[in-house]
């Protein structure tokens, strides 16, 4: 006796195979090879600037690299804490990660604290650094980072410039342990203004970012004080460092750390193979020869050293500069 | 020296496929410009990418062809469904829109093209002229200036708002509250955001403006039937006509391209500004009053002026690498990637690179010129169609667009409030420019406003320390006062004929 196959067994047939496949695809998710979806680098600023650039710039090699495509996305605002936010509450798969520097994002939580914390975040590799520099204006023929103090002790300057909140730390450090007495800390939007702001006299002096002060300094517009790491500037590699000058060493806030994450709990082999893929990118080609042209030394550090750094902007800015008094002196 | 540069900019920029890459631009940038909420920032940052097989120079003439194109893509939507596609768009709908109800919509699109291209022939040709001396002119502004010109901007309030003066100053003071709305520039205060991250920088002005066109448009269009066009006038109106429109009003061209010119080289304004006040300009200075009611005037002082932006905005982006607006940000970024470093060195050593952009930028605004007269007045049947079926598309294009502004709800929420918000002042005669005025210059000025104080340590006299600050606190006495000196000097017999 044969049975025909009723309307309701073709179903339970058909959910049977659905469930079959579904339970497939999850066991090769689960076994498959890592990766096998689309990366999205989520970028916490606009298109354009420089995180954006470089991840857009790295994007093509990593594809090749990983075999899969990768997708930046830009989540920009609240001083990057929205894109900051938002990669801490996706799912610890390996599949998004983040680029931004642990520096100057965890001094806007310092001073606006999100509703998250940043220290959650997990190391992926650091990509390169920048070094930050302290830069005068080249008409006011400035005697060196002791002319500058001497100045402002003579009452010559008072104000002092820097990019947003971002660069606050180091103007309080050279006033609390080099005597630098200036008067107010003027913010700045980015590079560009402040070069303007410096060649213009607007401001005597300021706080910025090696890359960011090149043009300037080559045309001559902008005179380069000091280095603020020891580590040097691969952009001005004749100017002196802060310790070379006889002054405190400051590395803990004297360069920008390019940096990328994954969620807390993203499983340490997928981390490592990330790694490996970056690893090849930042080391290869495409990256180096960028980095030639632009001045933006690109270097690979493992995910470990990328903890290394947020850890210590964590532990160690509050130490030497008190959380309130940044707060405050930023209102 | 200045003159072999310019030679060999001319080479460049002529060469192929350079040449190739600035028609593709400049096409591509007019329908990014078309489409409400792309706009030339995402437009440009889609294409970033894909230019790195690019050289330098052609990457960043494409760039710049889309931005320059974008520029007058923006009026098209303006024009036809009072939709601007680009920020820097807005005060054409104020009569490009009527014109298009008026059943011309072919001569205010031509009327368009002619003075977004005339405007950038003479911008980027006086931009060629006065290169040797860009860096001295971008030193000699800083905050106070730009803090004076966004109060300038302000007082064009006193202008455009026709009618009731109470409710124009209600509605700029509006806008300029909703500023307030986020981390304050220069200091770290969160201010009304209810502790959510969406709103820490603030509403986004061109979803405010696209809430308080489109939506208030559509919801004003569902209440009528047929076309945009009013069925009971003819649609005579020719391309032809539209450029006799403009030749008949060079002073107007002119002032306006330069005033785009000057705004866009004020970093932070861009054109997005520069449309106000030289729509500002234009009524302050002309007999007509027929303004905000479909005189072509209107459009085509807004057209000028952006369009002369592009040319302007370019003066601080290659002198100091400072973005005058979202799209320049863009073009930096595709400086840096191409390993370009904007400086004052693009004044000198590089020379000939910048005078390539240059040329490339005129060369595109022909193409403008032609695409525009030939192609686009042929939109002119979308003005026709029926609301019925319009409405939803650019109800729909309208949030879509808003959300892809900076992947935030809170953009696509300020959309749909200000939409009804502006239905309402549109109903009850407050007026939506100086809504729009304010919130897009109180960041700028509360920034600078702020900084000039700590710059001077609360001496207000640093607005009045140099000659162009006192240049431009004479103008804007003459906005403020002008009129009430008039009326007093008419009142006392003297205008009296």
């Amino acid at each position: 006796m044969t049975r025909t196959l009723t309307r309701r067994d073709t179903l339970k047939a058909a959910g049977i195979a659905a469930t079959g496949t579904i339970g497939l695809a999850g066991c090769l998710g689960e076994e498959g090879e890592y990766p096998s979806d689309d990366l999205t680098v989520i970028i916490p600023f606009d298109e354009g600037g420089g995180s954006d650039t470089i991840v857009r710039q790295m994007a093509d090699p990593l594809s090749e690299e990983l075999g899969v495509n990768i997708r930046p996305e830009n989540v920009p605002g609240a001083g990057s804490m929205r894109g900051i936010g938002q990669l801490l509450t996706e799912e610890p798969d390996g599949y998004t990660c983040a680029k931004f520097n642990p520096l100057t994002t965890s001094i806007q939580a310092m001073v606006n604290p999100p509703d998250f914390e940043m220290a959650d975040l997990k190391g992926l590799a650091t990509i390169g650094f920048n070094a930050i520099v302290l830069v005068a204006d080249a008409d006011e023929e400035v005697d060196g980072l002791d002319g500058l103090i001497d100045g402002y002790t003579d009452g010559e300057y008072d104000n002092l410039g820097g990019l947003g909140v971002n660069y606050l730390p180091n103007a309080m450090f050279f006033k609390e342990r080099f005597g630098m007495e200036w008067s107010n800390y003027i913010e700045y939007s980015g590079a560009g203004p402040i070069n303007q702001a410096v060649a213009s006299g607007e401001v005597p002096a300021a706080v910025t970012s090696d890359a960011g002060a090149a043009q300037a300094v080559e045309s001559g517009d902008v005179d380069v004080l000091a280095v603020l790491t020891s580590n040097g500037s691969e952009v001005f590699p004749d100017a002196p460092t802060v310790p070379d000058l006889g002054y405190e060493n400051m590395d803990f806030i004297g360069q920008v750390t390019r940096a990328m994450w994954v969620p807390p709990e993203t499983p340490d082999d997928r981390v490592e193979t990330l790694a490996e893929g970056i690893e090849a990118v930042i080391e290869g080609d495409v990256m180096q020869s960028w980095s030639d042209d632009t001045g933006n030394p690109m270097t690979y550090g493992s995910p470990s050293e990328a903890d290394d750094v947020l850890d210590r902007v964590w532990t160690e800015i509050p130490d030497v500069v008190d959380i309130d008094e940044l707060r405050e002196a930023s209102e | 020296m200045t003159f072999a540069a310019f030679l060999e900019g001319l080479q460049i920029a002529f060469s192929w496929p350079t040449i190739g890459w600035m028609v593709a631009g400049v096409l591509l940038g007019i329908v990014i410009g078309a489409v409400p909420g792309i706009g030339p920032n995402l437009g440009m940052a889609v294409t970033l990418p894909l230019t790195l097989p690019l050289g330098g120079t052609n990457a960043i003439v494409l760039l710049i062809g889309i931005y320059s194109g974008s520029m007058y893509g923006g009026s098209i939507a303006a024009i036809l469904v009072n939709v601007p596609g680009t920020a820097a768009a807005a005060a054409t709908t104020f009569d490009g829109y009527p014109l298009s109800r008026q059943g011309v919509a072919s001569m205010a699109l031509s009327a368009s093209a002619v003075s977004s291209a005339l405007a950038g022939f003479m911008t980027v040709a006086a931009l060629i002229v006065i290169s040797p001396l860009i860096v001295t002119i971008v030193l000699a502004m800083g905050s106070p200036e730009y803090f004076l010109v966004a109060v300038l901007g302000l007082s064009m309030i006193t202008i455009v708002a026709r009618g009731s003066m109470v409710k124009g100053l209600v509605a700029g003071a509006f806008g300029l509250m909703l500023t307030t709305i986020g981390i304050a520039p220069m200091l770290s205060e969160v201010r009304f955001t209810g502790g959510s991250l969406a709103l820490y920088d603030g509403l986004s002005f061109v979803a405010a403006i696209l809430g308080l066109f489109a939506i208030a448009e559509m919801l004003k269009l569902a209440g009528e039937s047929g076309g945009i066009a009013r069925e009971d006038v003819d649609t005579s109106g020719s391309v032809w006509e539209g450029v006799r429109e403009v030749a008949a009003r060079p002073v107007t061209v002119v002032k306006s391209a330069f005033i785009g010119m000057f705004i866009g080289s004020l970093p932070g304004s861009g054109a997005a500004v520069s449309n106000f006040v030289a729509y500002g300009e234009a009524m302050r200075s002309s007999e007509s009053d027929g303004f905000g009611r479909g005189e072509i005037e209107g459009v085509i002082a807004a057209e000028a002026s952006n369009n002369g932006t592009v040319g302007g905005s370019l003066i601080p982006a290659l002198s100091f690498g400072i973005p005058g607006s979202g799209a320049t940000a863009v073009l930096l970024g595709g400086l840096l990637m191409h390993g370009l470093q904007p400086g004052p060195d693009m004044f000198d050593g590089e020379l000939a690179l910048t005078y390539s952009l240059f040329v490339a930028l005129f060369l595109g605004n022909a193409i403008i010129l032609v695409v525009g007269l030939a192609l686009i007045t042929r939109t002119e049947y979308l003005t026709k169609v029926n609301t019925d079926y319009l409405i939803p598309v650019i109800v729909v294009l309208a949030i879509a667009g808003g959300f892809t502004l900076r992947s935030n709800w809170a953009d696509v929420a300020t959309i749909v409030l200000l939409g009804g918000i502006g239905y309402y002042m549109f109903e009850h005669d407050y007026s939506v420019i100086a809504f729009i005025l304010g919130m897009v210059l109180g960041p700028i000025a509360e920034e600078n406003f702020t900084r000039s104080l700590q710059l001077s340590d609360g001496s207000w006299t640093i607005f009045v320390a140099s000659w162009p600050s006192r240049l431009l606190v004479a103008a804007v006495l003459v906005i403020l006062v002008g009129p009430l000196l008039k009326d007093w000097y008419v009142s006392r017999g003297h205008g009296a004929t």
